[in-house]
């Protein structure tokens, strides 16, 4: 049987109970403290986990900010598409997941990746270089998101 | 220059189900707040700034198809094959780390055995600029069409060409596409549906098209292989957009 186009439509029971931290960035947009990115992955200040934060960019450089994680599966929202440029740890870089937009907020959120984390530990975000000189970003954990409605 | 368009669709009037008020496009490149130095300057991930001089893109066609052949493909988004995940907005990540259209999971699902058929088609036999964007209007105004569903819009690239300058040295590419841009749509064309369909296509290049690319170790002017891979990547890695609106 050919399920795609009619489960388009269909939704588990679990994105009833949790709300879709997709939406959630949405209504939280702009909101949180101010950092600013470092000029090295050992100085970087730390993004808290389901918090936003305006992080002020260095200029003409690229910045850094830290996540610490656990493993699991997180979201990580940008306001600014094209300004987080890649992810390291331990002093080597991983791959980036290509970026989409938030569909629920598309134009506010131009850009979100999926990360799935299957090492804890600090890992080191790089930023720009840029033209804008600041962006804002929130890192939530993904339960409740990617399941179609 | 706007490309020159012939219209052409596979279908003959008679029994139509629908009519087509319009179909756009718009094909262009599109820096983005982050990366935009104006006038078409970039700035990459390495902090060249690459002034883009020219941006072309050959292309054989826009089409809007039908799938052929699924049946017993099973293909849910909220429970992907092996591999993918958190699939939403017509795509799936998959375990690289790349986005994949929900048409090419199925393509694979089904051994290859899929097919689409072209059921709204705008061919295309000159460049389009990317740089000036568009074409606009693809001719088909008024094209009757026939009960379908269309699942799969596709951009049939053929070349990537264009020169740009860094630190004063040219550069040039010429770069064969091997793939299309293709993205999955969920359109209906039936009698219980408005009868006129407006279709508007965006296909928007990136301002992180040089990324990861160190000119100054090139010898130039043509791009070294592993530049040219990294453009073509980079370029395909996006995903054209269907807008439609439907009218009485």
């Amino acid at each position: 049987m050919f399920l795609f186009l009619p489960l388009l439509l269909a939704c588990g029971d679990k994105a009833d109970e949790v709300e879709d931290p997709a939406a959630h960035a949405c209504e939280e947009l702009g909101s949180g403290e101010g950092i600013t990115a470092s000029t090295t992955p050992e100085e970087a200040p730390a993004l808290t986990l389901g918090e936003g934060a305006t992080v002020s960019l260095p200029a003409g450089e690229a910045g850094w900010v830290a996540l610490s994680v656990n493993p699991g599966e997180y979201l990580l929202f940008a306001d600014t598409a094209d300004v987080v440029t890649g992810i390291w740890l331990d002093g080597v870089e991983l791959d980036l997941p290509t970026g989409s937009a938030n569909e629920d907020c598309p134009t506010e959120i131009p850009e979100h990746f999926d990360l799935d984390i299957e090492e804890g530990g600090t890992y080191g975000l790089r930023l720009g270089p840029s033209v804008v000189d600041s962006v804002w970003l929130m890192l939530s954990e993904s339960e409740g998101h990617g399941h179609e409605e | 220059m706007i490309a020159l368009l012939l219209a052409a669709c596979t279908f003959q009037p008679g029994g139509a189900f629908g009519r087509l008020d319009g179909f756009t496009a718009d094909l262009r490149f599109e820096p983005g707040e982050a990366r935009d130095l104006g006038g078409f300057k970039v700035l990459t991930d390495l902090g060249a700034e690459v002034q883009v001089q020219s941006l072309q893109l050959q292309l054989s066609g826009i089409e809007l198809q039908e799938i052929r052949g699924a049946a017993g493909v099973s293909f849910d988004p909220a429970n992907p094959p092996e591999g993918y995940s958190l699939c939403h907005g017509g795509h799936c990540h998959y375990e690289d780390g790349s986005l994949v259209s929900y048409d090419q999971i199925i393509n694979e699902l089904s051994g290859g055995t899929v097919s689409w058929e072209a059921i709204i088609a705008a061919p295309f036999d000159q460049p389009q600029d990317l740089l000036e964007g568009g074409p606009g209007e693809l001719g088909l105004e008024g094209l009757l069409l026939p009960q379908a569903s269309l699942s799969r819009l596709e951009i049939a690239g053929l070349r990537l060409l264009g020169e740009a300058e860094v630190d004063g040295r040219s550069f040039r590419w010429d770069l064969p596409l091997s793939t299309a841009w293709s993205t999955s749509v969920e359109v209906e064309i039936a009698r219980d549906k408005p009868e006129g369909l407006a279709l508007e296509v965006e296909l928007l290049l990136p301002g992180t098209l040089f990324d990861g690319i160190d000119f100054a170790a090139m010898e130039g002017p043509e791009l070294d292989p592993a530049a040219a891979e990294s453009v073509v990547e980079e370029a395909l890695a996006t995903f054209p957009t269907l807008t439609v609106t439907r009218s009485n």
